[in-house]
């Protein structure tokens, strides 16, 4: 299974005094079982990018494959493709709207027309995986805390089953807490349920720590990608686009310069501790 | 000058038609800030950080124990739009809090309501769009800048108004790294420059390693409360009240359980580099060999 | 989809019509109205389309702009020319079938409702074209100040409107935003039978009223913060003051109302 972008272009406001080229000639291949990182700043194109990977906004020129069948063409079922590839986009929580949280998540099972049974144990199957406990579900979403909330809208992504999630700053404005929650439930969705992840952050050390690959955007294009060591190695074009390496790269290369034989390829502080303790020769109590 | 005495706040919650539940956000704080200082409140959702950055400015009142803000007490309504003045407030989302539209319009807006002469208005905008960097999209709409200029420019609505204290609730959680390092950049300055309070309340750990103080809140109390050296010494201690320490911190912190002597305080890359250093030098090295 | 509504756009040129003070705008434009409704001949409608082609003129406002505003009401003047052609009684008949009949009465009443409807539409629309809805709230707010001393909230109402026009962006890109998610839940805006369609429609407005009424509170706080406490004592950044261009138009404006009415009622 994969998705596959062709030589995507995508200009906003076509043909009006307001038109502005939002996506240049993207190719990009997401293969089953990756998990990607999308990283670069706001206005990059990250969000605009990722709203094709469900149909949800229309290339100006090139296209994209689902499996190889192009999704823009007439007849594909764009609601088929959307329970596949599962969209998680920015402030979730926002979307919520039934009367209680078990009901809310059934909409999407409803939406693409499973039978009675199967809406109802996809739901409390996502709800669980979720880590949301069982009392909560007769409860109105509107009563949860913060994190709660954005754990329950991501449950109604994950009730249609995806094969492929995409989640657009799924942790921004949460407290620590909240935060590693969600990236928890999002690890373990591709480790032990084998879904491909797109994970668009503005996190370096989130997606160091996770991601298989990286995608990094800039004006619209592609700007690098690679895994997140070959990536990260590269920070002083990241600097120049206005990002930069997880400060981990930063530590390890600065006791490079001060003469210690360290492996300057590590990307996450646990990873730097060992580096440290196996390389680094000092008196220890 | 901010001083509270045992300041509650409570909130009735009806459970059902005529129960009713009391719930007690803010517990019994005791807290005594200086003039001038960077402090930095930390603490889970639900600790009660933004109520307690409401009462700053008497949008809330206690209902228990007292609050002075620069000698006023803030449950007296006399005192209310004087505290306004003395202690403003930037909110989370930088859309929500912007009601002109045109960015020098919205800096205005205090000013407008506190009945400044119009000559003066001019003035006093001029200079906090300059002071926070904004002066350029002085005749912009707000709808066209980032989150991190929307929120200079509602510092720049504060301080106009020539405030002592500026409290800022959470107000970099919705922006990219880079829009968080320009309001924390800008309120950096405006206290060293111009000795204005600054009281951040973050998620964002990296953001309170200046600060002269550091508030832990939890359950409605304040639990620590230090400089950033202090709170940073007992990572252990942080993670019980579901919070994390910058990443330097974490890395210094495991290289002491490994049995690295790290003497002095860590609180960013820059100060676990310069351990590393030292070492070179030979403070605290010698080569320990193959054991242990 | 939604961001295709256009509600007051300006369209800045710098010309002496955007500078003029919004009151002087406002009241041009009332009575440019009145006069149309006044007038019994065809030689007043002549007398205001020299008066409207002008101030055009002087805008800089391309005509093309202004006629886009008439598109979304053409129903309207259709409907409106269909029933004064059809339904008007009088005896000079010039076409009749079975009970429709059209006399010269309703062709001219028809066709002083087109002109009307189209001077109206452009009219009103070369006002907003040239003014911002901020000044334009404030020329509202200045022009019925009095009415404060009846106990009427002219300046809270004036602060609502300008707060609406701010937040209407906002939310057009939110309700955008929340179509989409929907959408990516499997929500179809084709097809199902009304059940079903009703069920997608709420899942919109319910979170789109949430999310205003949110912002609706923060931006009370925010308010409150500033100090914000009613109109009284309030000073302006910016108060409106008439200067000498703008005693001018109230003098051509008067010169309009007088020689076209004379003209439409009386010749």
């Amino acid at each position: 299974m994969s998705i596959e972008v062709r030589n995507l272009n995508y200009i906003y406001n076509e043909g009006t005094v307001f038109e502005k080229q939002g996506l240049r000639n993207i190719n990009l291949t997401i293969e089953d079982g990756e998990f990607i990182g999308i990283i670069g700043h706001t206005g990059s194109g990250k969000s605009t990018l990722i709203q094709h990977f469900n149909g949800l906004n229309k290339p100006s020129s090139g296209t994209v494959l689902y499996n190889g069948d192009d999704i823009y063409k007439k007849g594909f079922s764009k609601k088929q493709l959307r329970s596949k590839v599962g969209l998680v986009f920015q402030y979730p929580e926002y979307q919520l709207f039934e009367t209680t949280v078990l009901n809310d998540v059934k909409f999407g099972p409803k939406n693409i027309g499973l039978s009675e049974e199967d809406i109802d144990n996809n739901a409390r199957d996502a709800l669980e995986m979720a880590g949301i406990p069982k009392e909560m579900y007769n409860v109105s979403p509107l009563e949860l805390s913060g994190g709660e909330k954005r754990r329950v809208a991501i449950a109604g992504v994950l009730a249609m089953k995806p094969k492929f999630l995409i989640l657009d700053e799924p942790t921004a404005g949460l407290d620590p807490g909240g935060k590693n929650e969600i990236l928890s439930l999002i690890d373990n969705l591709h480790k032990k349920d084998g879904v491909t992840i797109v994970l668009v952050s503005h996190s370096m050390e989130d997606v160091a720590k996770y991601a298989t690959r990286l995608v990094v955007m800039n004006d619209g294009e592609i700007f690098i990608s690679g895994t997140p060591g070959e990536v990260f190695k590269k920070y002083r074009e990241l600097e120049k686009i206005g990002l930069s390496a997880p400060q981990t790269v930063y530590f390890l290369k600065e006791l490079k310069n001060l003469g210690y034989d360290v492996n300057t390829d590590i990307i996450t502080p646990d990873e730097a501790v060992r580096e440290i303790v196996k390389k680094i020769h000092v008196k220890r109590i | 000058m901010i001083k509270s005495e045992n300041l509650v706040y409570e909130y009735k919650r009806n459970i059902s038609d005529n129960k009713e539940d009391r719930i007690r956000v803010l517990d019994g704080l005791n807290i005594d800030i200086e003039d001038g200082q960077f402090i930095s409140i930390v603490g889970h959702n639900g600790s009660g950080k933004s109520t307690l950055a409401r009462h700053l400015n008497a949008l809330l009142m206690p209902t228990g124990g007292t609050l002075w803000v620069n000698g006023m007490d803030t449950s007296d309504e006399n005192n209310t739009l004087s505290i306004r003045q003395n202690t403003g407030m930037v909110f989370q989302n930088p859309d929500n809090q912007i009601v002109a539209s045109v960015v020098e319009e919205d800096v205005a807006f205090a000013l407008e309501n506190i009945g400044v002469p119009t000559d003066d208005i001019w003035r006093r905008v001029e200079k906090s769009l300059a002071t926070v960097g904004m002066i350029k999209y002085r005749e912009d709409a707000p709808n066209h800048l980032s989150g991190g200029q929307k929120q200079r420019i509602a510092i720049a609505g504060i301080l106009a108004m020539k405030p002592r204290c500026i409290v800022l609730d959470e107000s970099t959680a919705m922006l990219d790294p880079g829009g968080r390092k320009e309001v924390i950049d800008a309120v950096r300055e405006l206290n060293s420059k111009e000795h204005i309070n600054i009281i951040l309340i973050t998620h964002y750990m990296e953001e309170t390693i200046y600060s002269d103080r550091i508030f832990v809140m939890n359950r409605g109390r304040i639990v620590m409360d230090g400089p950033p050296e202090h709170i940073f010494s007992d990572i252990s201690m942080l993670k019980k009240y579901n919070l994390e320490a910058p990443q330097a911190v974490y890395i210094a912190d495991r290289l002491r359980k490994e049995g690295f002597v790290i003497n002095k305080p860590v609180l960013s890359m820059d100060d676990l580099v310069s351990v590393f250093a030292d070492y070179k030098i030979g403070v605290g090295n010698v080569d320990r060999g193959k054991k242990s | 989809m939604l961001r295709d509504i256009t509600i007051g756009q300006y369209y800045p040129t710098g010309s002496i019509i955007h500078k003029l003070d919004p009151r002087v705008k406002l009241a041009g434009t009332f009575l440019f109205i009145i006069s149309i409704f006044t007038f019994e001949n065809f030689l007043g409608y002549v007398v205001s389309l020299i008066y409207l082609g002008t101030v055009i003129f002087i805008s800089g406002v391309p005509l093309k702009y202004i006629l886009k505003g008439v598109k979304p009401i053409i129903f309207l003047i259709v409907f409106t020319a269909a029933i004064h052609l059809f339904f008007t009684s009088g005896d000079d008949v010039l076409w009749k079938f079975y009970a429709l009949k059209i006399t010269f009465t309703g062709l001219k009443k028809a066709a002083f409702m087109v002109i009307r409807l189209l001077f109206l539409i452009t009219g009103s629309s070369i006002m907003t074209y040239t003014t911002t809805p901020n000044r334009l709230t404030e020329g509202i707010e200045k022009s019925f100040g009095p009415l404060k001393k009846l106990h009427i909230p002219v300046h809270e109402f004036a602060l609502m409107m300008s707060l609406a026009l701010r937040f209407i962006p906002i939310l057009m890109e939110e309700a955008d935003k929340i179509i989409k998610a929907q959408s990516s839940r499997g929500a179809d805006f084709e097809e199902g039978n009304i059940f079903k369609k009703i069920s997608v429609v709420v899942s919109i407005l319910i979170p789109l009223l949430v999310s205003a009424m949110e912002r609706a509170r923060d931006l009370a706080l925010a308010m409150d913060a500033r100090c914000y406490h009613g109109g009284e004592g309030r000073t302006k950044m910016k108060p409106l003051r008439y200067t000498e261009k703008d005693y001018i138009s109230y003098c051509i404006i008067f010169v309009y109302m007088v020689s076209s009415v004379a003209i439409g009622r009386f010749i």
